[in-house]
């Protein structure tokens, strides 16, 4: 009995060791770099890709990610979405990490389902808006309507940030012209509340380099591959949660098991696709092998 | 820290050869007493058998962690160069391909700063890197002769650099080596950036003749790129360089033409007095240069005459061609070089004479006409050229581009091993090594347990 008890501790040290060393490696993030070339950018631009980061912090008021990102000198900081939790959603934390964005460089937010969740009271799908067509009226790619934490909205336009859903912006980074996009539906509710915006964007402005923050890959994939948009950024995934040696993420909500989208870059037509594997998580099962990411994206 | 993740592994290797040799000599007198079956008894009555799994889980942990730990000092990336002349060991412009410029200052700067890096610096990296053929040929023979055109940049850590991760580090040091030599060696679009301002308030003939030069100069860097590249078409507009060279002539030969012929014919000038006396001067220049190189013709021709007889015409050289064949090569010498220098004066002369008869028909032209100001069609005429030109230097551009982008973008392939990739070796190798421990330290143990007969055997 004595020598079971012994060998029972040995393999809640070795599984205590293990847990300890997987909440501290979440705790740190790296850093992945990214080149891309195009036509259309003049002047060489940097971008840094926020994804997933789920009300986790790196250091008191995430300053080290704060200090990390300003040390990379952004010209514009994309976040795809959930940066809060559906449960527990502590908006504070999202309008604090913008405040913080926004004085480094402009801020341009796409929803994720997590925020879905958290403003409407449900992710965008298809059985949801059709239930509430009626208050979207004509314009079904339009939710305001269906707000349900209008203050958690306008706290997070106070910041500065850009919030991207279903609507796109033009701007001038470092004497570029970018068009960006914000696309949070799902593959379920792409058509008709999302298909005409991203049909409208992708024709509009063809001399201008354009990025649609989607937090979700896969709708892109399975309905815009050829679409005429040169950047698309995703999240969603979290890598696949465990990164299993040799074969990539593990699994992900919407693929399953070894889903294909669980990170990095993608090409489809003269569409490129970034998926960051995030930099949080959500739910029992750790992230395993798979440090949080921060993306770096240089276009020149 | 260093020398623990550096030196871990063959420690490990140590005490576990040392731990298993000494337990087998140890329990050699046992097994010469009683044989295998003896001794096969002796273990299953030992009392401690279980007592090492602690310390051998232990030591999986330390593998666990130390071993991928380690090799993460060591990390590679292979850089493939894919152009056609990369096989003779030269760069995409024909000049020798020096792979030390992966390691230049410029490259591991460039790289430090795009990175933030903190607490590294280029010295640093240059330290840590070092750069190899994949391939190496041998010199002795020429069957052994080989160019690689591969190559592979490893990064071993060292106690400065043992914090950092070495592929964050490879990927910047190639991203950046990949942009310094697509800037170095693909095309250049800075002449299609046009720029009219130097021509802006001049008169309307020197702007025709800055308008003619700027189309030529984007004639020529087509005809220049054509010469690359022959057979590249745009995949947008069906242009080619070729193509491309005569819409820029084009330009020039016929909408500067016209320009050109309506400002004469019309004698159209900002200021015409100003300008005659211009090109007075400018002719009275011109006469002395012309009648300079008329009396060198004139000596050059003289000389020809006096020592044709008495130099020698040619001189034979032996040499090979192109084949490898042997020839007699005959060298140009003496009055061969006066011959050539009184041609030269002679084109010279024609080519002055050629312009002054130019400046006096414009002189002919605008004299009485002492216009003064702008003349609408002119400039209408000019405003039309710059358009046209501004369109063509940006089909060039698109053109240029685009095959800087299939082309240049694809003069190499990198690829920065990951620990991800080495994560079945690197498993083998744990477990390996757990199992080599736990063989010495269950053998020794066995082996000092046995011999306190009383205390540990039933």
């Amino acid at each position: 009995m004595k020598r079971f008890f012994k060998i029972f501790l040995s393999l809640a040290v070795v599984a205590g060791v293990v847990a300890g060393w997987i909440v501290w490696s979440n705790r740190t993030f790296e850093e992945t770099f990214y080149l891309m070339d195009s036509g259309k950018v003049e002047e060489p631009m940097r971008l840094i890709l926020l994804s997933d980061l789920h009300q986790k912090e790196f250091g008191p008021g995430n300053e080290r990610l704060l200090e990390r990102v300003q040390a990379l000198k952004p010209d514009a900081i994309l976040i795809a979405g959930d940066v809060v939790n559906k449960t527990k959603t502590d908006w504070s934390y999202a309008v604090d990490l913008c405040k913080g964005l926004v004085e480094i460089a402009p801020v341009y937010y796409g929803m994720g389902n997590h925020e879905n969740e958290a403003l409407y009271g449900q992710d965008l799908n298809k059985e949801f808006l059709e239930e509430k067509a009626a208050l979207l009226g004509d314009s079904p790619e339009d939710f305001r309507p269906l707000l349900q934490d209008g203050q958690s909205w306008n706290a997070l336009l106070e910041t500065g940030a850009q919030l991207l859903q279903n609507s796109s912006v033009t701007v001038d980074i470092k004497g570029n012209t970018i068009q960006l996009g914000g696309l949070s539906t799902n593959k379920s509710s792409f058509w008709p509340y999302s298909g005409q915006f991203v049909y409208q964007f992708a024709g509009e402005n063809p001399s201008a380099f354009k990025i649609l923050i989607s937090h979700r890959p896969e709708p892109v994939m399975e309905y815009i591959p050829d679409y005429d948009i040169d950047l698309v950024v995703s999240g969603h995934n979290h890598g696949g949660i465990i990164r299993v040696p040799g074969a990539g993420g593990l699994v992900s909500e919407e693929e399953g098991l070894f889903p294909t989208y669980d990170g990095g870059w993608y090409e489809s037509g003269g569409m490129s696709l970034l998926i960051s594997r995030g930099l949080g998580g959500h739910g029992p099962v750790p992230r395993v092998f798979n440090k949080p990411e921060l993306i770096v994206l240089d276009i020149e | 820290m260093y020398y623990v993740l550096k030196y871990y592994k063959y420690v490990l290797i140590g005490v576990s050869v040392l731990l298993l040799a000494a337990g087998s000599l140890a329990i050699l007198g046992r097994f010469q007493r009683g044989g295998v079956k003896g001794l096969a008894l002796e273990y299953r009555t030992f009392r401690g058998k279980w007592s090492m799994v602690p310390l051998i889980l232990a030591v999986l942990l330390l593998n666990l962690f130390l071993i991928p730990a380690g090799e993460r000092l060591h990390t590679s990336a292979g850089i493939t160069l894919n152009y056609h002349l990369a096989s003779q060991g030269l760069n995409p412009n024909g000049t020798r391909f020096n792979q030390t410029h992966i390691l230049s200052t410029q490259v591991l700067e460039r790289a430090v700063e795009r990175g933030a890096l903190e607490g590294v610096t280029a010295a640093d990296l240059k330290r840590t890197l070092q750069v190899r053929p994949a391939v190496q040929g041998s010199s002795a023979s020429e069957d052994a002769y080989f160019i690689s055109s591969q190559f592979v940049l490893e990064y071993n850590a060292d106690r400065n650099t043992v914090g950092q991760d070495g592929e964050k580090l490879l990927t910047l040091v190639t991203q950046e080596y990949q942009k310094w030599f697509i800037n170095e060696y693909s095309a250049n679009t800075d002449i299609l950036k046009l720029d009219f301002s130097p021509a802006e308030g001049q008169d309307y003939l020197d702007q025709s003749s800055f308008l003619k030069k700027t189309a030529e100069s984007i004639g020529e860097y087509m005809r220049n790129m054509s010469s690359e590249e022959a057979a590249f078409r745009s995949s947008v507009n069906g242009e080619t360089f070729q193509s491309m060279s005569a819409k820029a002539y084009a330009v020039s030969n016929t909408l500067v033409e016209d320009l050109e012929a309506y400002i004469l014919e019309n004698g159209v000038s900002v200021d015409a007095k100003q300008y005659i006396d211009r090109l007075n001067i400018a002719n009275v220049f011109l006469d002395f240069d012309a009648r300079k190189a008329s009396a060198s013709n004139e000596n050059t021709l003289e000389a020809v005459a006096l020592y044709a007889d008495d130099m020698a015409r040619i001189v034979l050289v032996p040499t090979y061609d192109t084949g490898e064949q042997f020839y007699m090569s005959q060298t140009r010498i003496g009055v061969d070089d006066f011959a050539a220098s009184a041609d030269s004066y002679a084109n010279k002369k024609t080519e002055l004479n050629e312009q002054m008869a130019k400046n006096r028909h414009v002189i002919t032209q605008f004299s009485g006409r002492g216009g003064r100001g702008t003349d609408k069609k002119a400039e209408t005429l000019v405003d039309q050229i710059q358009q046209e030109l501004l369109r063509v230097a940006q089909q060039a551009k698109e053109l240029v581009e685009e095959y800087n982008a299939q082309q240049a973008n694809s003069y190499m392939t990198v690829v920065v091993y990951a620990l991800e990739d080495r994560a079945k070796r690197l498993v083998v190798e744990i477990a390996a090594l757990t199992a080599l421990f736990a063989a010495g330290a269950q053998v020794s143990w066995f082996a000092v347990g046995g011999r306190r007969k009383g205390a540990r055997i039933a």
